[in-house]
């Protein structure tokens, strides 16, 4: 992440924590002044009646000393009421007869009444004429603040949640040639300071940093050009020796050498893919439940099974329909494609939040899964598009982060809404979400160019018959079936499926299964960068893959210390995060690696578009495998079956991977 | 440079705006519920009283239809709590027999129509479990709603100015990093040193050149 952005979060996240403080400190004082009558008016009323409780013993002749379960029953009253602090029953001469709760250091007046400067309220136990007893209750003068202070998590996590979604947009406050020319001059800046002189893709040019990459641009293009002069010359002469010394330059300086940076262009699809993932993620903590309350029994289908329908129906539309409209979109033009996803969505969300039933919300649903595919395939293609070979791993990183921030910053808002204004309206809110997306796509990405939707297709396109030959290749295979697809379905399994359903069994709110479900994402956006440049540096992709593997699939095995438990599940999303954090980016790369050695035409547009149509299979087999064995074995059972057969496929691939390499090797060697 | 980060201004403000709101919206809410329960489990409290008296009678064998003395124990109770609009204890059937307010006993009590109540209902059930009939605790609404309102109005007047001022702090910060940007691009374009990448990749260059020429000279 650029530095600058960097910056910029820090800034945000600390104006926007400060401007909580000060909101919260400001309404606790005034939660006080609101509720502080409430309190004592309460304070007063159970004063009344647990006096009056005593009083009747009292009259029935029961001495005072010999009063049986005043203690507890004292106990019960203060925990049952938050806003007491203590209770104490006291003899007119000040002996303590009972007392429950956390009592203060010194002992309160026994004056009768409210005592403002103690928070005491006190009454007199009557029994006929006399009063032998005082009841005294405490007032817990911290109540109004601990209401408030219980909203701090979630207050937190919006604010957080805001810096993110605010940087998302940035570069659409500025214009994307301003951001671009921001974000041009520190890559200069950086890779300059890195001794890197190579090129870099041109910035807009209108404002101050526009003008100062220009500059920066003219010397690096004179020393490259000077640099280039030089090597022709030289090869003209077959100087060898100074040859030799113009390389040590190339790598010095990694002159003569282009940039391997995504084009400013590729962020304009940033803002509006970013806000249109923010609109599915919103629904994760409630999907579940919200199917279960709409669903109907289906004849020889337990619950589960039946609550996963939509949700299967949804992945398998996304799954069938991108190889489809991968040519679709090249013909329509990424942004007209991606307005018409957008839209899509928007129905599809309105459509979910107006459902009555099961069939209702899962035709809704799948006009959502098509939105989402053509959303998803639009934005791919844009940026393959706007970029070249070199770049597209960078373009990829910018598209990749867009969806993991979208996945971090949707599900704890997405619970907080659903819990303070219902799942209908949060579906209505993830609707307008889906059609601020199509608004940003509007306003962000470039008009297609008159013709360039007849030009060839360069977007992700599968050949069918590339499928014969990828899905024989033994490495492929075990790749793609032992290791993306089960990856995919306990993906879903976890963290679409059964946690949120489980939390909902367990009486936690959306807002805690929200917050529960960030731990996953948080685990990725942090590692996967790490354990990428880790399998690239030893070269060890597959041991990483496989070990990714085995770490996401023994994670189940944390429910059974407590399955009863949010922190345990929160440890169990945690470890499954790293695991797939480890093996993602590896898992990508071994794809490109293996694909390589097979034989014939293969595109890398067709391996890869093979590849994500298996995942995506993966996905939509995700709820319907949790769902079969939540209903038959429970959610302990279920967790830990998903999750071994991950590490079960994942130890067998590296297996057959080890067998076929030395099988390799040895056929290698008795060729030579 | 101002007119710079000057355009990030509609861009926090919608953002924090957003956040700023949710904020406030859940603070008033939480705050409203706690408003809303404190009121309620005052209403419960005096309403389990009750339920028990009226237990208490009916294990003597004193039918609910038969306990007079109710009106004025619901009478005192009432008194006791300038929010409440009445207490009515129902029968099974629906129809106040006892009340606060006299004026409601005799009358069904309808509490779908009950707009102007906020409202604690507490069943009565016998010692089998059969429902025998209903304390109904009625608050004025008007009161409590006028409560609710201030909260919500507290919360839209911090948040309005505390999100006001967070618009500008977060343009403000903007400006500095990008003027620390912009003074880092500006030195390392003027950077005549031996030290810049740029000085030392243009030094090799010139003497390579040199080298070059020379050599030409001596072919």
């Amino acid at each position: 992440m650029k530095s600058v952005r960097i910056q910029l979060s820090a800034i945000l996240v600390l104006v926007l924590v400060m401007a909580l403080a000060a909101f919260s400190w400001r309404t606790a004082g005034r939660a006080e002044t609101v509720l502080l009558p409430e309190l004592e008016a309460k304070a007063a009323t159970v004063a009344d009646s647990v006096a009056s409780l005593i009083g009747r013993a009292l009259d029935l002749g029961i001495p005072l000393d010999r009063l049986q379960g005043v203690g507890p029953y004292l106990d019960r009253t203060v925990a049952g009421n938050p806003d007491i602090a203590f209770a104490m029953l006291r003899a007119p001469d000040g002996a303590v007869l009972n007392a429950a709760g956390a009592l203060p250091g010194g002992m309160p007046p026994l004056a009768l009444g409210l005592d403002r400067s103690q928070a005491t309220l006190s009454v007199a136990v009557r029994s006929g004429p006399a009063s032998p007893a005082v009841l005294t209750l405490g007032l817990d003068p911290a109540f109004a603040r601990k209401v408030v202070s219980e909203l701090w998590i979630d207050l937190a996590i919006i604010m957080i949640v805001t810096a993110l979604v605010a940087l998302e947009l940035m570069h659409i406050a500025f214009g994307a040639g301003l951001y671009g020319a921001i974000e041009g001059v520190e890559t200069r800046l950086d890779t300059i300071a890195r001794d890197d002189l190579s090129l870099h893709p041109a910035v807009d040019g209108g404002s101050e940093f526009g003008r100062l990459a220009a500059r920066i641009d003219r010397r690096l293009v004179e020393l490259n050009r000077r640099y280039l002069a030089l090597v022709a010359r030289l090869a003209a002469q077959g100087d060898a020796l100074r040859q030799a010394v113009v390389d040590g330059l190339r790598r010095d300086f990694k002159l003569g050498e282009g940039s391997s940076e995504a084009p400013v262009s590729v962020i304009a699809v940033r803002a509006p893919l970013f806000i249109f993932m923010l609109a599915e993620e919103l629904t994760r903590p409630f999907l579940p439940i919200y199917i279960k309350d709409l669903a109907a029994p289906i004849p020889g289908l337990s619950p589960d099974m039946v609550t996963s329908l939509p949700m299967v129906a949804f992945l398998a539309v996304v799954a069938l329909s991108q190889p489809i409209l991968g040519g679709v979109t090249d013909r329509l033009g990424r942004r007209t494609s991606l307005v018409v996803g957008a839209a899509l969505g928007l129905a599809g969300y309105i459509g979910s939040a107006m459902a009555t039933d099961l069939i209702m919300l899962t035709l809704a649903r799948m006009i959502s899964g098509l939105g989402f595919a053509a959303v998803f395939v639009s934005a791919q293609g844009y940026v393959i598009d706007n970029t070249d070979l070199r770049q597209r791993a960078s373009g990829m990183a910018m598209f990749i982060g867009a969806i993991l921030v979208a996945g971090l910053c949707g599900p704890p808002i997405g619970g907080i809404l659903a819990d303070r204004l219902g799942i209908r309206a949060t579906f209505v809110i993830a609707g307008l979400v889906a059609g601020a997306s199509l608004v940003l796509a509007l306003i962000a990405m470039p008009r297609a160019r008159r013709g360039e939707h007849t030009a060839v297709p360069k977007g992700p396109t599968i050949r069918w018959r590339d499928f014969g030959p990828i899905l024989a290749s033994p490495p492929l295979a075990c790749l793609f079936f032992l290791c993306a697809l089960p990856a995919k379905i306990i993906l879903v399994a976890y963290c679409f499926f059964l946690v949120p359903l489980h939390m909902q069994a367990l009486g936690a709110g959306q807002a805690a299964t929200g917050r529960l479900l960030m731990v996953y994402p948080i685990a990725m956006v942090i590692l996967v960068p790490v354990f990428a440049a880790l399998a690239s540096r030893f070269n060890q992709r597959a041991p990483f893959v496989a070990l990714g593997g085995i770490v996401a699939g023994l994670s189940g095995l944390s429910v059974l210390i407590s399955a009863e438990e949010p922190l345990v599940l929160a440890l169990m999303l945690g470890l499954f995060g790293i695991g797939q954090a480890i093996s993602i980016a590896p898992q990508s790369a071994l794809v490109g690696e293996f694909g390589r050695a097979l034989a014939g035409d293969i595109s890398d547009s067709s391996l890869y578009g093979i590849f994500r149509l298996v995942e995506r299979t993966g996905n939509a087999l995700g709820p319907a495998c949790a769902g079969f064995l939540l209903g038959r074995y429970g959610f302990t059972s279920a967790v830990i079956v998903i999750g071994l057969g991950m590490a079960f496929a994942s130890a067998v691939f590296v297996a057959v991977f080890a067998y076929w390499r030395s099988s390799r090797h040895a056929t290698a060697v008795q060729a030579e | 440079m101002i007119r710079l980060s000057l355009r990030t201004l509609p861009l926090f403000a919608i953002i924090i705006g957003l956040a700023m709101a949710l904020a406030a919206f859940m603070t008033a809410s939480g705050v409203s519920t706690a408003y809303r329960d404190l009121i309620r489990s005052r209403m419960a409290m005096v309403a389990q009283d009750i339920a028990d008296d009226i237990n208490n009678a009916l294990a003597l064998g004193l039918r609910l239809s038969e306990q007079i003395t109710l009106p004025a124990v619901l009478a005192r109770q009432a008194a006791a709590d300038p929010l409440t609009l009445s207490i009515d204890v129902s029968g099974v059937d629906g129809t106040v027999l006892f009340s606060s307010d006299p004026a409601r006993a005799g009358h069904p009590d309808r509490r779908a129509d009950d707009r102007q109540a906020f409202r604690y209902d507490q069943p009565l059930v016998n010692d089998f479990g059969a429902p025998i009939g209903n304390v109904a605790i009625r608050f004025d609404d008007a009161a409590v709603t006028r409560g609710v309102a201030t909260i919500r109005a507290a919360a839209a007047q911090d948040a309005l100015p505390i999100g006001f001022a967070a618009v500008l702090a977060g343009s403000f910060g903007c400006f500095l990093v990008l003027r620390h940007l912009l003074a880092r691009a500006r030195a390392a374009v003027e950077a005549r040193g031996e030290a810049s990448p740029l000085a030392r990749a243009t030094a090799a260059l010139d003497t390579l050149h040199q080298d070059g020429a020379a050599m030409d000279q001596l072919r």
